[in-house]
């Protein structure tokens, strides 16, 4: 494992930049987050939390563990928006596959009558997207949820100013004698809840 | 900053060429499960790794200004976009034969019409994702990125500000 950064480093100005960066480009999305029919921007948001991730993931090894809660939980509001997404793909799926099966009845009228078709898959594929309806009611509650977590932990703050680096400082070459070692720049209470 | 050893300061040119092969190596590893075919979590696999190989490069990509590496990243790009395309497939055929199997028979006709419209559409995407690793295969991307990192000399501070053309190619894959 690499040795923490120190504000000496090239890459910490790196880190702090790109980290900072792929934060507002997700935060771009953040009031969005109180409607859950912003199907669209629900999806863009996903897609910049996965890049501030992998970005974040990049530099964790530097950073001394101060980032490795911060990549959880941004781990888990992508993946929570990622099953957002999933539904949203499938209940349309669902409903134009029972649109498909239902356009023989619709354009046959009576010539063919209840004969014809099969309604009850067409049953099976309105209860199925219903069922993801609800799913995706269940998924946006979490993700709301554990934004809020997110926010209330200060994890914003704490990826905005770069205070995941816990060795701010470089360390002293000759130390005069021994000390108990110093507190981490980022308090215990400062650090997000584990969401 | 210091090695992985703690024992010399590397600088961030190093580090970068350093990330670079360490995420193209795990992204080509998985080449050969996914050229079977018959593995979703191999393209899985090799999805993830290509899209943090594609984060390595959005962020290092300043320390690189040569041609090569942005066709480097156009490589990287594609790759990405086939393995995008027959992941989202998987998934979808994943959870729609879930969906079917929680029905009782009578009622499964329709949705499992719908999983064998996916599964043609995922297998003319296996061809898709073929040309692309044969692509990435001549491309040799663990040759070019050693010529990349053999023209990388220290300068300044890369700006955190991704360039046009980067932008340009993660707009298109969103």
């Amino acid at each position: 494992m690499p040795k923490p950064l120190t504000p000496a480093d090239d890459l910490r100005d790196c880190a702090q930049g790109w980290i900072a960066q792929r934060l507002s480009e997700m935060l771009e999305w953040e009031p969005f987050i109180r409607d859950p029919a912003y199907v669209t921007e629900l999806h863009a948001m996903r897609i910049a939390a996965k890049r501030l991730r992998y970005t974040m993931e990049i530099f964790a090894p530097y950073a001394g563990g101060g980032l490795d809660s911060l990549v959880d939980s941004v781990k888990q509001l992508q993946e929570t928006l990622g099953e957002i997404h999933d539904a949203d793909v499938l209940a349309p799926e669902l409903a134009g596959q029972a649109r498909k099966e239902l356009a023989p009845l619709v354009t046959g009228g009576e010539t063919v009558g209840a004969a014809g078709r099969d309604l009850e898959s067409v049953v099976g594929l309105a209860i199925a997207a219903a069922a993801q309806q609800r799913l995706r009611k269940t998924l946006y509650r979490n993700f709301v949820s554990q934004w809020r977590t997110f926010r209330k932990g200060g994890a914003v703050e704490i990826l905005q100013s770069g205070a995941y680096m816990l060795a701010s400082e470089p360390a002293p070459k000759k130390a005069k004698r021994p000390r108990p070692a110093p507190p981490t720049d980022v308090p215990a209470a400062s650090e997000p809840e584990s969401v | 900053m210091a090695d992985p050893d703690g024992a010399e300061a590397v600088s961030l040119a190093q580090c970068a060429e350093s990330v670079l092969k360490q995420r193209l190596e795990v992204m080509l590893s998985h080449a050969a499960r996914v050229r079977l075919g018959a593995d979703i979590e191999a393209v899985h696999d090799m999805r993830v790794a290509s899209r943090r190989l594609r984060a390595a490069v959005s962020v290092f990509g300043e320390q690189f200004p040569s041609s090569a590496f942005v066709k480097f990243a156009g490589e990287v790009r594609l790759v990405t976009r086939a393995l995008g395309t027959a992941r989202d497939l998987d998934v979808m055929i994943g959870a729609l034969e879930a969906l079917g199997n929680a029905q009782p028979t009578r009622r499964q006709a329709g949705i499992m019409a719908l999983v064998a419209a996916k599964r043609t559409e995922r297998r003319r995407q296996q061809k898709d994702v073929g040309a692309a690793l044969v692509r990435l295969e001549k491309r040799d991307l663990p040759a070019l990125l050693s010529v990349i990192s053999a023209g990388l000399a220290p300068g300044p501070l890369a700006d955190p500000e991704p360039s046009e053309a980067f932008h340009a190619q993660e707009a298109t894959d969103a």
